[in-house]
């Protein structure tokens, strides 16, 4: 018996050093490689000029590089990487007749949209709640997305750009906005039906559903200030609703078009069902199966009330299955299979590097996220009350190393998304505000009275993902060695954001904001003292008059400017919650999806007119 | 007290004899001959490296692990949270500044691995130390009192030893908030019962023997007995259970770690680094490979070394 045993444990150790050497043998070629790269990049703490140097050069790639991605957004989204893929079968059966000479490849094509087929998307995780009013989370919201209609949308395509505002009908045909600006008038579709589903039944949508949404979003909606101003809902016929409102509220239109608008049947309200767990819509696709945490799945629409521009019914594809996957490396795996036709997981750059290697023929998109990783600190708890305690925490932060080594790329946000390219401060402005200094922030601390250091308590969650976890870890180091004592409490996402960060139980807290796609959301809702993300405690009366004034500039370069001051004002004053980082969002198509053109906003605009190539391969 | 002595006396009085000898050969265990102790030690470590050569390397092993963690600032290279802040430090492969390479953050591996030995070591260290202490009590109580008191718990034992390893501790950790504290805590709670049982065992065992019913004939109370005649027979045995759980605690500790509630994620441990660079195995093997190798290596050793020992202290299980 001993003897077998020891026996089965030599062996296991002999297994176990040829693996090793195994393993080493098969990367000995980069190990070599990069011996040299480990040489030269002196690792030591004295290189300061170099590191300095680094940080310049650095600096103009980000600025060329943000430039390519926000100021041609055609480009980035024709697809940088593969055009082919996205707009050659738009392009054939526009006009077929033009091309006469295409190549067989591209004629199989334009022989015309493929209807039928399962569209497989990866993402990292879920959430319990379906309901669009209680929770503004963007699983709740990735989920609901194909379900739920709003009165306006975003258009999307091959030359809209993926934070371009342009607004579409939905589930309005037109709308009136009255001289005084005080009334907005939408008159509805009425060829609009419910999905068949108890206890709506298929029933027709009309002007009452919209009311009592909106009315319930006033009254208990987490995005009730995507409505501020709105006094009454009225609906003087079965297909017309009419907004009235208090003052003029510029950003109302565009709100309209929200990810968080969702339109809703009545019965929804009033004790009629369970919001959490039924999803009855207008939308092109029916909720049919789903496992929280595991996979939702999505039956299409058979009275969908939207045709193409040649009369077929919408939309093409049969089911659409939403899967949760957070193993980087099983989604890889799964996509190269052919078992996923949508990733929008992201992935560490050397990951993506390396799947653009093996699998050239998908298509890679990259876009500037239309969030921002943020520092928010809690000015209720002194000394984070003194601008020099969060002026020292900014410039504790090397932004710059954190997102480029982590991240691969992405960009300096201000208190606006740098998505939001028309509103947001022009990048060296962001960077002459958010600068990396961590002598001037211990001087700054030495100034607001710790010179021996400040204890911190800082919380974040694992569940945003690995890499927001390195962020996290990168952010706590760069703060240590700026003089602060940073003790990281890494706690769940429902404790995070469910009651720790909106309660304002934390001296610091560390995470991504959710893509606003109005500057009034990132600014008044975070920083106006009755904001409703003003999970800060920020009080500052000026930005708050500030605020309240572009709410009724309708002018749009007048807001634009207003909109910017209010960012300069709010960088130099406030501080709060401190922009750090912006990166990249990546989605990764398989070649067969057809027509799909992203967008900002949460949830898959267009899918409807999305198609599978060989559905049935 | 005194009722009890002479109850004692009076049911053990028939063989007065036998008592006096029998006492005798209960201490002879613990007086095995007249050498030093320095003498002892010596001769036993030579017969221990003379029977078990493998025992010995993972002993020296172990003796190196326990180097490395006390002098972790001396032997790490780099600190082992400073991050890369220049082109190239990310993933950068072994090299002669890093050894083991660089991580996603672009920190030393090497530093790394030598810092996250420290967590390993006093987390296996102080959940052997406190599972041992306690399951030994408990067991050799249980043991000895027999009847309700060892029913009860016996099945507080068995409730325990039936929830899975890791789930419970899952749980315990989960209740708790995540700490190199509350780690501890979850993984003795979960290694009392099987010291218990051990100790259990051969308490019964014990109790019947002779030595001691002639020792409880002499007036010797319950506590006496136990730590007197009990644990000193226990404690090969538990020594053996000790170093083999040792490994276990490491794994656990790691697998903890690798789930996210183990250490806080500032602190360098194993499981950890192989959890958070599980997803650039295939573009950087050495961020995976050399914490893996350091787990391995550390539970290897605990573990040959527990069966040298077991060998050493208990012939007869050889036979």
């Amino acid at each position: 018996m001993r003897r077998t045993n020891r026996l089965a444990r030599w062996l296991a150790l002999l297994v176990a050093l040829a693996l090793l050497a195994a393993a080493c043998g098969g990367s000995s070629g980069d190990g070599t490689d990069d011996v040299a790269t480990g040489d030269s990049a002196d690792q030591s703490d004295s290189s300061n000029d170099a590191a300095e140097a680094d940080d310049q050069a650095s600096f103009n790639d980000l600025a060329a590089e943000e430039q390519a991605r926000t100021g041609d957004e055609d480009e980035v989204l024709g697809a940088t990487e593969e055009p082919d893929a996205e707009e050659a079968p738009e392009e054939e059966s526009e006009e077929p007749a033009d091309e006469p000479d295409a190549e067989p490849e591209e004629d199989a094509a334009s022989e015309g949209i493929q209807t039928g087929g399962t569209l497989v998307i990866s993402g990292p995780s879920d959430i319990a709640s379906l309901d669009p009013l209680g929770s503004s989370s963007f699983n709740t919201q990735y989920r609901i997305a194909p379900i739920y209609q709003r009165l306006i949308g975003f258009a999307t395509g091959p030359d809209i750009g993926y934070t371009a505002q342009v607004l579409k009908p939905e589930l309005a045909t037109d709308w009136q906005i009255s001289d005084d600006l005080l009334s907005y008038t939408f008159n509805l579709r009425d060829d609009v039906f419910w999905h068949d589903v108890e206890p709506v039944n298929g029933r027709q949508f009309t002007s009452a559903d919209v009311k009592a949404t909106f009315d319930a979003i006033l009254a208990e909606g987490h995005q009730a200030s995507l409505l501020a101003n709105i006094t009454s809902v009225d609906a003087p016929d079965d297909f017309t609703v009419v907004l009235n409102l208090s003052g003029p509220f510029a950003p109302l239109l565009n709100n309209m078009a929200s990810h968080f608008m969702w339109i809703l049947p009545s019965e929804a309200f009033e004790d009629g069902y369970d919001r959490t767990n039924t999803v009855i819509g207008t939308g092109p696709f029916m909720l049919d199966e789903r496992e929280v945490d595991v996979t939702t799945t999505y039956a299409r629409n058979p009275n969908y009330w939207e045709t193409d521009d040649e009369g077929r019914q919408l939309p093409y594809m049969d089911r659409i299955e939403s899967l949760v996957i957070n193993d980087t490396q099983q989604v890889i795996a799964a996509f190269k299979a052919g078992e996923i036709d949508m990733v929008t997981n992201t992935m560490a750059p050397e990951l993506r590097d390396q799947l653009m290697n093996d699998f050239p023929e998908a298509f890679y998109g990259e876009w500037v996220d239309a969030g921002m990783g943020q520092v928010g600190v809690n000015m209720d708890r002194p000394p984070f009350d003194d601008i020099r305690v969060r002026q020292a925490i900014s410039l504790a932060i090397d932004r710059e190393g954190m997102g480029l080594t982590i991240r691969g790329g992405g960009t300096i946000p201000s208190n606006v998304a740098p998505a939001l390219a028309d509103y947001v401060i022009p990048l060296e402005e962001r960077q002459e505000y958010l600068q990396y200094d961590p002598e001037a922030a211990r001087a700054l601390l030495a100034e607001a009275g710790y010179p021996d250091g400040l204890d911190a308590t800082l919380i974040a969650t694992d569940r945003y993902g690995a890499a927001y976890t390195a962020q996290t870890e990168w952010l706590v180091e760069d703060l240590n060695n700026a003089g602060f004592n940073i003790q990281l409490d890494l706690i769940d996402y429902a404790t995070y954001f469910g009651s720790r960060w909106p309660d304002t139980e934390y001296d610091l807290q560390f995470g991504p904001q959710t893509p606003f796609l109005e500057p009034d959301e990132w600014l008044r809702l975070q920083m106006s003292s009755d904001g409703a993300r003003n999970w800060f405690n920020i009080d500052d009366p000026v930005l708050d008059d500030l605020l309240n004034e572009q709410l009724g500039i309708v002018d749009v370069d007048e807001r634009i400017a207003k909109i910017q001051d209010i960012q300069r004002y709010a960088l130099e004053n406030v501080l709060n919650p401190i922009p750090v980082w912006t990166y990249f969002t990546q989605w990764t198509l398989s070649p067969e999806v057809q027509d799909f053109y992203r967008h900002a906003s949460y949830g898959y605009a267009g899918i409807q007119r999305v198609w599978l190539d060989e559905p049935d391969g | 007290m005194t009722a009890e002595i002479t109850d004692a006396l009076v049911d053990e009085s028939n063989e007065p004899e036998v008592v006096v000898d029998l006492t005798d050969a209960a201490q002879e265990p613990n007086a095995p001959a007249a050498l030093g102790r320095w003498a002892r030690m010596r001769r036993g470590l030579r017969q221990f490296r003379k029977e078990h050569p493998l025992g010995l390397v993972a002993g020296l092993v172990i003796l190196l692990f326990i180097v490395t963690a006390i002098l972790a600032p001396i032997v790490a290279t780099h600190d082992p949270s400073a991050t890369g802040r220049q082109p190239g430090q990310k993933l950068a492969s072994p090299s002669f500044s890093n050894f083991f390479g660089t991580d996603q953050l672009g920190r030393d591996i090497f530093s790394r691995v030598v810092y996250g030995s420290r967590i390993s070591l006093i987390v296996a260290t102080f959940t052997v130390l406190v599972s041992t202490v306690l399951g030994t009590l408990v067991g050799a109580v249980s043991g000895y009192l027999g009847g309700k008191v060892d029913m009860i718990l016996q099945r507080i034992v068995d409730a325990v030893m039936s929830i899975p390893v890791l789930i419970l501790a899952l749980f315990i950790v989960s209740l708790l908030g995540s700490s190199v504290t509350n780690v501890v805590l979850a993984l003795s709670i979960i290694y009392i019962p099987r010291f218990a049982r051990i100790a259990r065992g051969e308490m019964l065992r014990i109790r019947n023997a002779e030595y001691v019913t002639a020792s409880r004939a002499l007036g010797a109370g319950s506590w006496r007995i136990i730590r007197g005649h009990g644990i000193p027979n226990l404690v090969a045995p538990i020594i053996i259970l000790a170093s083999l759980t040792y490994g276990q605690a490491m794994i656990a500790e790691a697998a903890l770690s690798f789930l996210g509630v183990g250490a806080p994620i500032t602190e360098p441990s194993w499981g950890q680094m192989l959890s958070s660079s599980r997803e650039f195995m295939t573009v950087a093997w050495w961020a995976v490979v050399f914490p893996g190798v350091a787990l391995s290596a550390g539970v290897l050793a605990f573990n040959l070394f527990g069966d040298a020992l077991r060998d050493y202290l208990d012939p007869k299980l050889v036979q």
